[in-house]
């Protein structure tokens, strides 16, 4: 009996000390944003659900769904381990939603991509509403991949980038589909290296950066693989961004680099402590980049020179992309602090004020970016709550769990 | 404590793990990167490894008296338990010391199975966890994020096609085998056949669950044991003597 137990407990302790230790890769979560018509917010849940919210309704402590308020769960179906039964789960979403022409498009990381009518989800129709623009791709329940940056829309094009594995190499993939219907226009040549990004599209051309340090350009209405492409030293970790001919991104050598459209060497590479995890926000000539080591940056866009005496510290690292606010500039820091900065001194503080209270604005770690809207910082924290800030008040005005049906 | 775990123990083995991978082949890179990971600290941890099998091969060697006094003393407990430890102090064995170097090892493999897991980022949050935990370094900057693919798998992603399953189960079954004796009490042999199914199939299910990088760890870790185990105790031990055993029963 000895015998029989020696291992056992040996096996218990192994157990026990992996999910101590945390051995076991933590299921994906999502981080998703948000993002606003003027009139109300739309966010993707922890739990998969796309919720359209209303500010007002909320504002007032209202029961949801109020006025034109409603939920959508999004979910996926999983094959049991040995391939045996399928069920149906949520989805696990990454990008933000983003708004076109009154619909709204969502990618998912089990690799599809929704469109969703704000007026069927109202009325509580089954999905999709082909007659009200609703679409889902692949229409099977195939998957292209996962998709965890965000589509982007572009004239009648929706495009979204993501990863598929080939006889144990990662690629990635950048798909074009027709905004109206769904319809697959074109799907690029497999890319070296996986691509978690938004595509960034410029003058007919579609650039994507990959973790094997490229960014590729494709021709928006082929797909075809155009000859410019900038190979970096190091791997690319954020979507790039594309402003004024000039294309930004950061690298996993913790650094941001601007190079110029069509050229083979950078303009500017501005080091930092940790990776630029986010895509910076620009305003006019300067760009507002946030670090994973904590840092707030202003730097010139063309030179790279640093705006600020000294770049705005939150003491904790920063996932979320920064977002304007007035005269401010709004971070989150993963802990959950809501920080806001002057835009022209760098001078900011910490909502709510720390010397009145200690603990962290929202209570809750923060990887999405923030969202302002109407005076108000919208932030949807990993605990799946949103909290509405105020950065003048200097306090959070309500909070509203996502998982409420 | 996390914190200490951190510094002390995981961050080193995460940036020794993905250096290594930046020094490797491209193409598979990270699957060499675990297995000379394993090898080195295999090596490393010889010593103990080799204290270990000895300790055990005595243990295993004192059986047969035990056995005695355990019949002769089967009714005092007490007495029993005297003579157990004069027994093993006349053959110079510390029967709680055999569980040092296993206690040794312990933490050793928690961190290489942490680092692999960590290092292989398989999801959004693992890569923005990893980048916490790295050096500043252009070699280790260079390496990020390692490329997962090895030979036919995807080291981030649960095998599918079984190959790694047998493999993992079927070295740990070998590697069991050599070290369990074979039991005259009938209970106990039944015992010691269950438990030598039962942890290969139990690796073998976790394999296909687990990403890839896993199972190469606990695939290359296996062989490794069996080659001490086969250099230290003198053979295939109980592999072969308990084959033999089997075919020649009948006659």
């Amino acid at each position: 009996m000895k015998s029989v137990r020696l291992p056992l407990i040996a096996l218990a302790a192994i157990l026990v000390a992996a999910s101590t230790f945390g051995c076991a890769a933590p299921a994906a979560q999502g981080f998703a944003g948000i993002v606003s018509d003027g009139e109300h917010l739309y966010v993707g849940s922890a739990d998969g659900q796309i919720l359209a919210v209303n500010p007002s309704a909320r504002a007032a402590g209202e029961p949801f769904p109020s006025t034109e308020e409603w939920a959508y769960p999004v979910t996926t179906l999983v094959r049991g381990t040995f391939g045996c039964g399928t069920s149906e789960v949520a989805s696990t979403l990454y990008a933000t939603p983003v708004l076109t022409d009154g619909h709204i498009c969502v990618g998912t990381y089990d690799g599809k991509v929704l469109m969703l009518d704000p007026d069927a989800r109202l009325a509580g129709m089954s999905f999709p509403q082909l007659r009200a623009g609703e679409w889902m791709y692949p229409r099977t329940d195939d998957s292209i991949g996962p998709i965890v940056g965000d589509p982007t829309v572009y004239e009648d094009k929706v495009f979204v980038a993501s990863s598929v594995s080939d006889r144990g190499r990662t690629h990635g993939v950048v798909y074009a589909l027709d905004r109206a219907y769904g319809d697959e226009l074109w799907v690029s040549e497999h890319l070296d290296g996986k691509l978690w990004v938004t595509p960034a599209v410029s003058d007919g051309v579609v650039y994507v950066s990959t973790f094997d340090g490229h960014v590729y350009s494709l021709d928006a209405a082929t797909g075809e693989t155009l000859p410019w492409s900038y190979e970096g030293e190091f791997g690319f970790v954020s979507s790039p961004v594309i402003v004024g001919n000039i294309l930004y991104v950061g690298t996993f050598n913790r650094s941001l680099i601007a190079v110029p459209l069509g050229a083979e060497t950078k303009a500017w590479e501005f080091h930092a402590n940790n990776w630029f995890w986010s895509t910076p926000l620009i305003v006019d000539d300067v760009l507002y980049a946030a670090s994973l080591d904590g840092m707030l940056y202003a730097l010139d866009r063309e030179t790279g020179v640093a705006r600020w005496v000294e770049p705005y510290d939150t003491d904790d690292s920063i996932a979320g992309s920064p977002v304007l606010a007035n005269d401010s500039i709004v971070v989150v820091s993963q802990s959950g602090d809501v920080h806001v900065v002057d835009r022209a001194s760098g001078m900011g503080a910490r909502v709510p004020d720390p010397t009145r209270d200690r603990a962290s604005t929202v209570n809750a770690e923060v990887v999405a970016s923030p969202l302002y809207l109407d005076g108000l910082v919208y932030v949807r924290a990993q605990n799946n709550v949103l909290f509405a800030i105020d950065p003048v008040a200097r306090s959070v005005a309500y909070s509203f769990p996502l998982d409420m049906e | 404590m996390i914190e200490v775990w951190n510094v002390i123990i995981l961050r080193p083995a995460m940036n020794s793990l993905i250096a290594l991978s930046g020094a490797m082949p491209s193409a598979i890179e990270f699957g060499l990167a675990i297995i000379v990971f394993t090898i080195v600290v295999r090596l490393v941890l010889t010593p103990v490894t080799i204290k270990q099998t000895k300790s055990m091969k005595s243990m295993q060697e004192l059986q047969p008296k035990m056995k005695e006094l355990q019949k002769k003393y089967a009714k005092n407990k007490a007495k029993l338990q005297q003579e157990t430890m004069k027994l093993y102090k006349e053959a110079g064995i510390n029967p709680v010391g055999c569980m040092w170097p296993m206690l040794i090892q312990f933490p050793v493999w928690i961190a290489l199975y942490q680092s692999i897991i960590k290092t292989l980022a398989t999801t959004p949050e693992n890569l923005l966890d990893l980048s916490q935990h790295l050096y500043r370094s252009e070699t280790i900057a260079r390496a990020i994020p390692v490329n997962s693919s090895f030979l036919w798998l995807d080291l981030g992603q649960p095998d599918t096609t079984m190959i790694l399953a047998i493999l993992v189960g079927g070295t740990m079954f070998v590697q069991q085998k050599m070290t369990t004796p074979p039991s005259p009490d009938p209970r106990q042999a039944s015992t010691n056949q269950m438990m030598l199914m039962m942890m290969p199939l139990m690796f073998g299910l976790f394999t296909i669950m687990f990403p890839a990088g896993l199972p190469l760890f606990w695939l290359i870790s296996n062989l490794i044991g069996i080659g001490t185990q086969y250099v230290v105790g003198g053979g295939w031990g109980y592999l072969r003597r308990g084959a033999s055993k089997a075919v020649t029963k009948p006659s």
